[in-house]
């Protein structure tokens, strides 16, 4: 199970990356928080799940409906974020694989490669509704791997929703892109 | 409950202030007195003493409670002799709300609890109408969040030697990018509001932040120590040389007080890495005189920096010397410490350092220029820094000893 929701979370997080509006970014979340979610189930965290899911639920549905209008899935000029995906995934499997041991590799590659990705797409965002969304799925990990039971779990959630309720300032579209 | 009582106070204060934001000056005395309430209760809240209330122990460090008692102590002065053109409400408003997620930091057990408390500061920071860009105002402090974050999913793991250092790396570049020094300086907009501008991270929030990754550093580097100690004194070398030959060189006034606070932070960090009582006692003691010192200073002096006014009076003269950590002054048993610690370490450092203190003196000369002649608030407020500096200067030992050195 824990092999199939990481899998899930480089989904969830490769959907952030490729996202320009809420619609795209709220499906990465909640697939983001689904994995999450599922992870935290397997690792015997089952009110800790619950919790991390409700709460990536609500910020999903919250950024579905705050930002810019439509899926803005894979627009003009998203190559180089998909490599990255496949990069980062790759990088993410290995250092989960050969470089790490302990139980639950899966566990290691999400949150290896929601970190590498969300990370790569704060840096490079300039767009406030897809800065915020990255940030909420950096809560959402930081409730996985901070270890202190339901309460890092209640936390992530809640930093998750109010990053997500939080209003975005209007930023000009180029246009012809 | 005195470490629940001293999260929930300020943010309850600063629920009000903004909530009474149409009435000043209810909307001061509400946050006024539930932050001075919040204070009562950091001050009451020892390291003997935990909570567990909300299902985890919570507990302030000794260290952070003095430094958040400073932090308190600062926003407090502010507030009572505020800057000209400053509205005393709001900088309470930001001061309070800062200082809610400060303590929620230091009270956090575990170093992931307070990266989370640290992004949604940032979020909170940059939601504020800023003069830069959105994203602008967001990246850096959120690569910090990231690269903490990833510091702790890599400690969670077992693996080679190396993954620990590579911890340390993430842990001291995180750091740095959330105080906004070298190599991960924060854009700057001389005309921005000091609330959302990057000068909270590295004069209000940085303090606490610095003293919780530091502490909380400890178990995950376990193995790696002197690496993580070499980085940071790498690190601070590096923001003293650059940040004093800057804050000197730079054409911009607004610009050189910011590279002051990063060659102050260049001495914080070399103290944290001389792992010796002396060393992390110098660091305190940097980061006391840039709350109750730099801090206010520079804020007292954005007027005389928006007029362009530079006057070579003897209070200029003595707030430069204040800047340049002479004698009698906070910075100077700083530096003192510092020595001491770094000549039982490794001697050759000690004889940087000392040439490194020489690199102060002119852009102090240049910043005490920038004060102006300050007259009437402003003139009570920079004489209560200076007090306060000489105070810390000549009795350093109980502030070491409220941070339980």
């Amino acid at each position: 199970m824990t092999e199939v929701a990481a899998f899930v979370a480089w989904v969830g997080a490769a959907v952030v990356v490729l996202a320009d509006s809420r619609r795209g970014l709220a499906a990465g979340l909640a697939t983001l928080a689904v994995a999450a979610a599922a992870i935290a189930w397997s690792q015997g965290e089952q009110g800790g799940a619950i919790v991390l899911l409700a709460g990536g639920v609500l910020g999903s549905a919250l950024r579905f409906t705050i930002g810019p209008d439509g899926w803005g899935l894979m627009q003009p000029g998203s190559t180089p974020r998909l490599l990255f995906t496949i990069i980062a995934a790759l990088v993410a499997l290995w250092i989960a694989l050969a470089v790490t041991s302990g139980p639950s590799a899966g566990a290691r590659f999400a949150a290896l490669a929601v970190l590498l990705l969300l990370g790569g797409r704060l840096l490079e965002a300039s767009e406030p509704a897809v800065v915020l969304t990255a940030m909420a799925g950096v809560a959402l990990v930081l409730g996985m791997v901070s270890g202190d039971g339901i309460v890092s779990y209640s936390l992530a959630a809640l930093v998750t929703a109010a990053v997500s309720a939080m209003p975005v300032p209007a930023t000009p579209r180029p246009r012809g892109t | 409950m005195e470490p629940e009582l001293a999260v929930a106070l300020p943010a309850a204060g600063a629920a009000c202030a903004t909530a009474l934001r149409p009435r000043p000056r209810l909307a001061l005395a509400s946050g006024g007195a539930l932050g001075i309430a919040g204070l009562v209760a950091v001050i009451l809240s020892r390291a003997d003493l935990t909570s567990d209330q909300l299902g985890i122990t919570l507990t302030l460090s000794p260290a952070s409670r003095a430094i958040l008692i400073a932090a308190s102590a600062a926003l407090a002065i502010l507030v009572a002799l505020p800057p000209p053109r400053a509205e005393r409400s709001t900088l309470l408003r930001w001061g309070l709300g800062g200082l809610a997620g400060m303590t929620a930091m230091a009270a956090a057990p575990t170093l992931g609890l307070a990266v989370m408390i640290l992004l949604a500061l940032v979020v909170l920071q940059a939601s504020g109408a800023g003069r830069r860009d959105y994203a602008n105002r967001f990246r850096a402090p959120a690569l910090a969040v990231g690269l903490l974050a990833l510091g702790i999913a890599l400690a969670a793991m077992q693996g080679p030697s190396l993954l620990t250092r590579i911890v340390a790396v993430c842990v001291v570049a995180g750091l740095a990018a959330a105080l906004g020094v070298l190599p991960y300086i924060h854009e700057f907009d001389p005309d921005e509001s000091t609330a959302t501008s990057p000068i909270p991270w590295l004069a209000f929030v940085g303090p606490v932040l610095a003293v919780v990754v530091v502490g909380k550093a400890g178990e995950m580097v376990e193995g790696a120590e002197d690496a993580f100690g070499a980085l940071l004194i790498g690190l601070g070398l590096i923001n003293i040389v650059v940040a004093t030959l800057a804050a000197w060189r730079t054409s911009s006034d607004a610009e050189a007080w910011r590279y002051s606070f990063i060659a102050d932070w260049g001495l914080a960090l070399c103290g944290f890495g001389l792992v010796v009582p002396d060393g992390v006692g110098a660091a305190l003691l940097v980061l006391y005189s840039i709350l109750l010192g730099r801090l206010p200073l520079y804020l007292w002096s954005r007027q005389s920096l928006r007029e362009k006014a530079q006057t070579d009076r003897p209070i200029n003269f003595i707030v430069a010397a204040a800047l340049a950590g002479s004698a009698p002054f906070a910075g100077f048993p700083a530096r003192i410490l510092l020595l001491r610690a770094a000549t039982a370490m490794y001697w050759p450092l000690a004889l940087v350092l000392a040439m490194s203190f020489l690199l102060w003196l002119p852009g102090s000369l240049r910043l005490g220029r920038t004060i102006g002649a300050p007259k009437g608030r402003q003139l009570i407020g920079v004489a209560i820094a200076l007090a306060v500096s000489v105070a810390f200067g000549l009795f350093p030992r109980p502030l070491l000893g409220l941070a339980g050195l």
